[in-house]
């Protein structure tokens, strides 16, 4: 059976999105292989549901807020397999970056020293700073106040100049 | 739409008035802070250094390779005789190929970091990201080349009704010996019938500033497919197939022997796997 045209278009942008999608997801994941699986999961339900999108605003948003779901519904599952899962970053209240972060600052992979960013912070700054969504787009996203988007997005400036301070006092 | 900030820390209120989500009052209260307190100043420096070092951090993220279990999900889910992924990468970048706009931003980042990181090795490391930054366009410039130039090449070729063409079907052996002479790679055009694909001609194209073979297909709902292939780098047997896009356009590329071949597509068609696949067997 041939897909109809209305489906394959809303393929194509979906496959027109993978990269950004892939990227916002790895601010959830911060985790390549974890990151890969929930996008796929994602599209799958995107495409199963394609006839809910209603073809307003951006494609992306609504994408976006799936995969956010998803992640959150994963987070939840792990936490009740091990007992204890991983942080719900989203949750969080620290805004400190984890120790571990020095390995990952690599002059050529600058995106890894992002991944080192609490989920909370970099997601974000992905959908404000750098794709221009507004507060309130990104709040829906993430399913957060405003205020919430707001602190985060400075606390998200000020660590990435901090970054940049410790790079520099390493290097001299 | 404008938020207000009032009551909230001064660096959340200069993170909004940099995005320009402060109403006009509250934007003049902001002017006259910054023009009065250094401190505040500082911050705001800050702010905008991390911002921009991030928007490229994050920019750099979309040159990634995409799994092409991820576009195969997209293009087979739902439909009938679906298959099992297939493991595998799509070893170019599927990002958006807008190039970097050149920023006006590092001028000021470095007035900035002098003001904020007095140590001298400030300037070193900001001079060295610029020179990154400098760098890696120009890196990714030169490994998507001949890919772009055809996707380009296809974008307006797979327009052409009457000019499709350079040499029609019709002269199949001339075609072989023409672009064999051409390119320097030896090949057979497929045939691609049971793939519902029909061998319309042939043109010469330049990518990659090297003279590069098109093999032009057409299927029965009108869409253009093609083959393109020139001389590069030998390599041993044949490497995996890749996948990328440019936009609507679909690209799978393999290297074999000393040749590399692509075969392109509408990106959404769920058949361009299988003829890259059928094709990268028997060319």
């Amino acid at each position: 059976m041939r897909p109809t045209a209305e489906s394959n278009e809303f393929r194509r942008e979906l496959v027109n999105l993978l990269p950004k999608l892939r990227r916002f997801a790895m601010t959830l994941t911060r985790n390549g292989s974890d990151a890969d699986d929930l996008v796929q999961e994602a599209c799958e339900r995107a495409i199963t549901r394609s006839h809910l999108w209603n073809g307003e605003g951006r494609l992306e948003s609504w994408v976006y807020a799936m995969t956010r779901n998803l992640w959150v519904d994963e987070i939840r599952k792990r936490k009740v397999r091990t007992g204890s899962g991983t942080v719900d970053v989203a949750e969080q209240d620290s805004l400190h970056i984890e120790a571990s972060a020095d390995k990952a600052v690599y002059a050529k992979q600058l995106h890894k020293l992002i991944m080192t960013m609490p989920e909370g912070l970099s997601s974000v700054f992905l959908l404000v700073n750098v794709e221009g969504h507004s507060y309130r787009e990104a709040a829906d996203i993430l399913g957060i106040p405003i205020g919430t988007v707001m602190s985060r997005l400075s606390a998200a400036r000020i660590r990435l100049a901090a970054m940049i301070a410790e790079q520099t006092e390493r290097r001299a | 739409m404008v938020e207000s900030t009032q009551g909230l820390p001064l660096e959340i209120r200069l993170s909004a008035y940099l995005d320009g989500q402060l109403p006009q009052t509250e934007v003049d209260e902001i002017d006259a802070i910054l023009a009065e307190d250094d401190d505040a100043r500082v911050v705001f420096e800050k702010l905008k250094l991390g911002s921009e070092f991030g928007a490229r951090a994050f920019d750099r993220m979309l040159q990634d390779p995409i799994p092409l279990d991820l576009v195969r999900t997209i293009k087979d889910v739902g439909k009938s005789g679906d298959e099992p992924p297939k493991s595998g990468f799509a070893a170019i970048p599927v990002a958006a190929a807008a190039p970097r706009r050149p920023s006006a931003f590092w001028p000021k980042a470095l007035a900035a970091s002098l003001v904020i990181f007095i140590a001298g090795g400030a300037a070193g490391y900001l001079v060295s990201e610029q020179q990154d930054a400098a760098e890696a366009p120009l890196q990714i410039a030169a490994a998507r080349t001949w890919l772009d130039d055809i996707a380009d090449y296809h974008r307006i070729y797979s327009r052409q009704t009457r000019h499709l063409v350079e040499v029609p079907a019709s002269e199949q052996e001339h075609i072989a010996e023409w672009l064999s002479a051409s390119t320097g790679v030896t090949f057979t055009p497929p045939d691609l019938s049971d793939k519902n694909l029909t061998f319309q001609g042939a043109r010469l194209l330049v990518a990659g500033g090297k003279p590069t073979a098109q093999l032009l297909y057409r299927d029965a709902e009108n869409e253009i497919f093609a083959i393109c292939f020139l001389k590069s780098d030998p390599v041993e047997g044949k490497t995996a197939l890749t996948e990328s896009m440019r936009n609507d356009i679909g690209l799978i590329s393999w290297q074999k022997g000393n040749a590399s071949f692509v075969v392109v597509g509408p990106s959404a068609d769920p058949d361009l796997e299988r003829i890259a696949e059928a094709v990268s067997a028997s060319i």
